[in-house]
């Protein structure tokens, strides 16, 4: 037996709960690991530690205190603020007050008595132990990561891309950590629709075009080479859009492989045009690039005391922050979308998880087809937490499109995440 | 603006949790009359947001990560307060520890484990406290993951982590006190 094998184990259990021969193994292994012999004893005398009775507490009572007291006690700007530093004096001064009350109800008290009765379990189904919430309340560590390589401190938005990029970097570790990541088929993310050659259009020729080509292990296309076409001019287009698709790789004993001789035909029938596609230019970048009160340092300044919220982990004051900056500036699309970024990051640790998937389709959905230039995976990750949300909460179907959402949008999505497809399509979810 | 129905229906919906996040405050500080002041503050926070409540999946975990959050927020807004009422805290935890013990001479032991536990407990980050609270309170790695969003990984590591640092911290609170340090008392 190893040292990890020992802290497997209390994972698990208690060591007075595990059978006799494991115990065995770990109590002759801590002998000779100091390290496990302190971490048994550590182990011990938390499970020994006694927790009193809980003092009996009326909740009605203290909520109806506290409401109370905030509308007669003034905050330090001189304005009643419900559950901020007033209600925690107003808690403080109401205390003995809700307690004596109590103390005096005799068996009415003893009634209320809440005793130190064993936690009732929560749901703990099989699924739980894979699952993850990328917001952790305890993720100071992907903000100690993410400062050190700068001198300076991390903007709010470099603190969160790192945190959710540290998420789901750690939910491809857990992909690839199990037994074997699943096999599964190649299907295609991502199809890129030809364009029209101009001279066909003018003279109202149709046709088609059927190409051959390779997928890479990493899902691109290779080596497209047209079998047959109704007319050469169809060729250039085909060849191109063919070049753009993006497959998800065949994955054969959990190893991404190349599917040569992969077919597609792309057909040319005349349409009339349709209005959103005689728009020109880009209705994402234009929007980004949409005046605004705010230059870009300028909203990243008035961002960094709410980095202050969130490292302090007063969630209510990064909302509260958020709302006042959108209630005084006009801001950019693009601003917008980081502001909903980072609203759902919060609503994320809040445990709020319908709001929080709302703003991060928000921040996401503007630049899904126009990805603003030089910004990475900056618009795509908010995607794969949202799968991550629906994956936790099993919601596998739901998962699986965020997850395709990101596949598309990603710059360059790795194997791991190929095999979140894989096994949400095992847990049943489709690709539509 | 609440009713004071609207309190009575909200205390329908907490008060079944009342004895878990005791439990889990008091593991957290170490102290009966913080873990209250924790509690409390945990039913404030989750009355300003019971429709949150109201939705989540498992209020429990939810209140819990909301205790969990204000716990790791007090700590690290006020080390210095918490340094201060270090002496009183730790009558508290004596006091606990004795009524549970069967005689004299086990709730002279019981109150020195707690002395030591309370002790090195103070040591340790809030976010090892945290996950060394649930642990402790029996709560599987699957519950873990739920209340805290760490992932099974990491929260292994720092659940190693977090149990290794105890025990180094445990055997340091253990050594015997100095002379200096009792002569005082044998007076």
């Amino acid at each position: 037996m190893n040292c990890h094998e020992v802290a497997d184990a209390l994972d698990l259990r208690p060591l007075e709960f595990l059978g006799a021969d494991l115990r065995r193994d770990i109590e002759t292994h801590a002998e000779r690991c100091d390290g496990c012999r302190r971490a048994l004893e550590a182990e011990s005398m938390l499970r020994a530690d006694r927790v009193p009775t809980m003092p009996p507490l009326d909740v009605a009572r203290l909520i109806a205190a506290r409401r109370e007291h905030a509308s007669s006690v003034p905050s330090d700007d001189g304005a009643s603020v419900p559950g901020g530093a007033s209600a925690r004096r107003a808690k403080r001064l109401l205390r003995p007050a809700v307690f004596a009350v109590l103390a005096a109800g005799g068996a009415a008290f003893a009634a209320l008595m809440i005793s130190s009765e064993p936690f009732g379990r929560m749901p703990a189904d099989g699924g739980g132990a894979a699952n993850r919430a990328p917001g952790s309340i305890l993720d100071a560590e992907p903000a100690e990561q993410a400062a050190q390589p700068v001198a300076a401190r991390p903007s709010l938005i470099d603190y969160v891309d790192a945190a959710e990029a540290a998420a789901a970097d750690a939910l491809r570790a857990e992909m690839m950590r199990s037994p074997a990541p699943p096999d599964g088929d190649m299907f295609a993310l991502l199809k890129v629709a030809p364009t029209y050659p101009p001279r066909a259009a003018a003279r109202g020729l149709e046709g088609y075009a059927l190409v051959e080509f390779t997928v890479t292990p990493e899902g691109d296309v290779a080596d497209p080479r047209i079998i047959e076409s109704s007319d050469p001019i169809f060729e250039p287009p085909t060849l191109d859009a063919a070049r753009k698709a993006k497959y998800k790789p065949r994955v054969v004993d959990g190893r991404p492989i190349a599917a040569e001789g992969i077919r597609n035909r792309f057909s040319y029938t005349m349409e009339a045009p349709s209005e959103e596609g005689s728009r020109d230019g880009s209705p994402a970048t234009e929007a980004a690039e949409a005046a605004g009160d705010l230059s870009f340092g300028e909203f990243r300044a008035l961002l960094e005391p709410v980095l202050d919220c969130v490292e302090r982990s007063d969630l209510l004051c990064v909302e509260l922050a958020l709302d006042e900056m959108r209630a005084i500036y006009a801001l950019t699309p693009r601003q917008e979308s980081e502001l909903a970024r980072i609203y759902g990051f919060v609503y994320h640790r809040l445990g709020d998880y319908e709001r929080a998937i709302s703003a991060y389709e928000r921040a996401a959905q503007p630049f899904e087809d126009d990805p603003i230039e030089g910004t990475g995976n900056y618009f795509a990750t908010p995607w794969m937490t949202v799968a991550m949300i629906h994956y936790e909460r099993h919601r596998y179907q739901e998962a699986l499109d965020a997850a395709i959402r990101y596949l598309r949008a990603a710059k360059d999505p790795s194997f791991a995440d190929y095999v979140f497809v894989d096994r949400l399509r095992q847990l049943g979810a489709v690709v539509r | 603006m609440p009713t004071t129905h609207d309190a009575s229906r909200f205390a329908a919906l907490i008060e079944p949790h009342l004895g878990a996040l005791f439990r889990a405050a008091y593991r957290l500080r170490r102290s009966v009359p913080d873990a209250e002041d924790l509690v409390q503050d945990v039913c404030l926070r989750a009355y300003d947001r019971r429709d949150q409540l109201e939705r989540a999946e498992s209020p429990r975990a939810w209140l819990m990560r909301v205790q969990l959050n204000l716990h790791i927020d007090a700590v690290r807004r006020d080390a210095r307060v918490a340094a201060a009422s270090l002496d009183d805290e730790r009558h508290d935890g004596l006091s606990l520890a004795c009524p549970g013990a069967d005689g004299p001479d086990e709730q002279v032991e019981a109150a020195r484990l707690a002395e030591v536990l309370t002790g090195a407990w103070r040591m340790l980050t809030p976010d090892q406290q945290a996950l060394l609270a649930l642990h402790a309170e029996g709560y599987t790695l699957a519950e873990m993951i739920e209340i805290t969003g760490v992932p099974l990984g990491p929260l292994k590591a720092r659940l190693h982590r977090a149990r290794m640092r105890l025990g180094k911290l445990l055997e340091a609170h253990r050594q015997p006190p100095r002379v200096a340090a009792v002569s005082g008392e044998s007076r």
